[in-house]
C-alpha cells in the first residue's frame, strides 16, 4: 500500500476535510431541526458563481466563493423579510440566481469549465495551501460562533416564538446564524463539492437523531460521523481513484443505514 | 411589590375590538382565575398583561410603571395556551427544555453555572418532574409535559406567572396535582399566579378571586369566589351546569 500521508496533497486534503468534517455537521443540526435543510443547497449553488467569478478575475476560487456567498446570505435575509410567509420563494430566487451568474461567468472564461468540476464534484489533489489557511481561519471562526451561541441557536431551534418572548435577540442571532452557513458552504464544498454539501450537512445530523437523547448528543453524534464519513471517503478516494464527495457521502448514507437498524 | 394593573384598556386585532374598557387590579400574592367563554378575550388580555401585545388605548402599569418602560421583564412568566409549538420528535432533553427558561437571563454568550442546573433541578423538583431530567421531551405525556413547561417558566424566579389554560387536554389526577403545584408555589413562594381556565369548579377552593370576561369586557358582577350557577349563566351567556359527575366539574353547554 502507498503510505497516503508522504503526499503533500493528502495533508492538506486531511487537513481540511477534518475541519470540515466538523462544521458542516454542526451548522447542519440547528438547519435539520429548524427544516430549514434546503438552504444549504441554495447556497452551495450560488458559491458556484463566486468560484466562477474567482476563475474568471484570477483570484483563488474559495475565496471568491466566500465573498458571493455572505452577499447572498444577505440577498436571503432581505427576500425573506419581503416574503414574509413563502420563505421557500426567496431561497429559489436567490438560487436560480447563482446558478445564472456562474453559468455565464463560466462561458465568458475559457478553461474554467474544467476548473469548476473541482468544486462541483470535489476535489482532493487540488486543494491549495490558500485554500488550507482559509478552511482552517474561517473553520474556527464558524467552531467558535457556534460554542458562544449555542444556548441562543438551541432556544431558537426548539421554539423560536417563545425564545423571542423571553427576551432573546432572535432577529439578529438568525442572520449571524446565516452568514455562519454561508461560510460552511463556502468551505466544505472545496472537497465535498457543490452538489453534495448539504448532504454532508443533513445526514449525519439524520442519523443522529435516531439515537440521541438529547440535543447535544445529536450534535455530538452527527460530528462523529461526519467525521468517520469524511476520512474514510477521503481513503477511498485516494486509493480507489474515485470522487471525493461521492465517497464521503456514500459512506454517511451507509452510517445511517446502520444507525436506522439499531432501536432507539 | 409588583402589583398589577390595567386602566382603561382597549385593544383591537385591525379593525376588531377584542378588549373594551378594561381595568384591573391584581396584587402581590394574589392567586386569580379568568374565565369566560371561547372568544370572550382572556388570551389576549394575558397578552397584554406581559407585554406581547400593546392595548390601543389604555395603560398596563407594573407597580405604577408602564409596563413599555421595563426593559427587564423577568419578573414575569408566561406559560401561553398552546405552550408546544415545537415539534414532538425535537431531540431534546427535559433539562435541556428547562434549562431555557435561563437563558435571557443569563444574557447572550454566556454558559449555564453548576449553580443554574441546580436552579434546574430544583423547578424540576417543584413540580415532580426530576426522574424524567434525562428523558426526550417528545416522549413525555401531554400532563408530564404541561409540567415541564412550568418548570420552564419557574426556573428564572419570577415574581409574576401567567398561565393560559394549563390544564387543557390533561386527565383529571394530573390536573389536581397540576392545581396543587400552583397553590403551593403562590401560598409558599408568594408567587403572584394569573390563570385562564375554563373549570371553574375545579378551582373556586383554591383561588382568591376570579375575574370573568364576557364579550371584552370584565363583568363586575363575579369577582367573588362563590360563583352560582345563575351567575356563571350570565357570564357565559348560556345555562350553564355544574357538571357534578364530570372529573373535574366544567363549564358545559347543555
Ligand atoms: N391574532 C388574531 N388576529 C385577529 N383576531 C384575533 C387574533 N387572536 C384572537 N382574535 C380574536 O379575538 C377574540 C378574542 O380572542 P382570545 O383568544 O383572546 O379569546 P379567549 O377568551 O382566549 O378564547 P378561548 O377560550 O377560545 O381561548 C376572538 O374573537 C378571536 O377571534
Ligand atoms: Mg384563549
Amino acid at each position: 500500500m502507498i503510505d497516503i500521508f508522504s503526499y503533500e496533497f493528502m495533508r492538506r486534503a486531511f487537513i481540511a476535510g477534518s475541519i470540515i468534517s466538523i462544521i458542516a455537521p454542526l451548522t447542519g443540526s440547528f438547519l435539520v431541526l429548524r427544516r430549514l435543510s434546503q438552504i444549504g443547497d441554495t447556497l452551495s449553488h450560488v458559491a458556484l458563481a463566486g468560484v466562477a467569478a474567482g476563475i474568471l478575475l484570477g483570484i483563488n476560487p474559495t475565496l471568491g466563493s466566500i465573498i458571493v456567498v455572505l452577499l447572498a446570505s444577505f440577498g436571503i435575509e432581505r427576500l425573506r423579510k419581503t416574503y414574509f410567509r413563502y420563505s421557500e420563494i426567496s431561497i429559489a430566487i436567490v438560487m436560480s440566481a447563482g446558478m445564472a451568474i456562474a453559468i455565464i461567468l463560466l462561458s465568458l472564461s475559457r478553461g474554467g469549465a474544467a476548473n469548476i468540476m473541482n468544486y462541483l464534484f470535489g476535489s482532493i489533489v487540488s486543494v491549495t495551501n490558500t485554500d488550507v489557511l482559509l478552511i482552517s481561519t474561517l473553520g474556527i471562526v464558524v467552531v467558535a460562533s457556534i460554542m458562544l451561541l449555542y444556548k441562543e441557536l438551541l432556544y431558537i431551534t426548539f421554539d423560536e416564538e417563545a425564545a423571542k418572548i423571553s427576551g432573546i435577540p432572535v432577529s439578529y442571532i438568525n442572520f449571524f446564524f446565516t452568514i455562519l452557513v454561508a461560510l460552511t458552504v463556502a468551505l466544505a464544498m472545496r472537497i465535498v463539492g457543490a452538489l453534495l454539501v448539504s448532504a454532508l450537512m443533513v445526514i449525519p445530523a439524520a442519523a443522529s437523531l435516531r439515537i440521541a437523547k438529547s440535543f447535544k448528543q445529536t450534535v455530538f453524534y452527527a460530528i462523529l460521523f461526519s467525521f468517520i464519513s469524511v476520512f474514510s471517503g477521503i481513503f477511498l478516494s485516494f486509493y480507489l481513484n474515485l470522487s471525493p464527495g461521492g465517497s464521503i457521502v456514500l459512506v454517511s448514507l451507509l452510517i445511517m443505514g446502520l444507525v436506522s437498524l439499531k432501536k432507539r | 411589590m409588583k402589583q398589577i394593573e390595567l386602566k382603561n384598556v382597549n385593544f383591537a386585532y385591525d379593525t376588531k375590538q377584542v378588549l373594551t374598557n378594561v381595568s384591573l387590579k391584581i396584587n402581590k400574592s394574589e392567586f386569580v382565575a379568568i374565565i369566560g367563554p371561547n372568544g370572550s378575550g382572556k388570551s389576549t388580555l394575558i397578552n397584554i398583561m406581559v407585554g406581547n401585545l400593546t392595548p390601543t388605548t389604555g395603560e398596563v402599569l407594573y407597580d405604577g410603571v408602564n409596563l413599555e418602560k421595563i426593559k427587564n421583564r423577568s419578573f414575569i412568566s408566561y406559560v401561553p395556551q398552546k405552550s408546544y409549538s415545537f415539534n414532538a420528535s425535537f431531540p431534546a432533553s427535559v433539562e435541556e427544555v428547562v434549562s431555557m427558561g435561563l437563558y435571557a437571563k443569563k444574557g447572550i454568550f454566556k454558559r449555564l453555572s453548576k449553580k443554574d442546573w441546580e436552579e434546574v433541578y430544583e423547578a424540576l423538583r417543584i413540580v415532580d418532574m426530576l426522574d424524567y431530567k434525562h428523558s426526550l421531551i417528545g416522549r413525555l405525556s401531554g400532563g408530564q409535559l404541561q409540567r415541564v413547561f412550568i418548570a420552564r417558566s419557574l426556573v428564572a424566579k419570577p415574581e409574576i406567572l401567567f398561565l393560559d389554560e394549563p390544564t387543557t387536554g390533561i386527565d383529571a389526577k394530573s390536573e389536581k396535582a397540576l392545581y396543587a403545584i400552583l397553590e403551593k408555589l403562590n401560598k409558599e413562594k408568594g408567587i403572584t399566579i394569573v390563570m385562564v381556565t375554563h373549570d371553574v369548579w375545579a378551582i373556586t377552593n383554591r383561588v382568591s378571586r376570579i375575574i370573568c370576561m364576557s364579550e371584552g369586557k370584565i363583568n363586575e358582577k363575579c369577582e367573588a369566589v362563590d360563583l352560582t350557577a345563575g351567575e356563571l349563566a350570565e357570564v357565559y351567556g348560556y345555562p350553564v351546569k355544574i357538571a357534578k359527575h364530570h372529573h373535574n366539574g366544567s363549564v358545559k353547554n347543555d
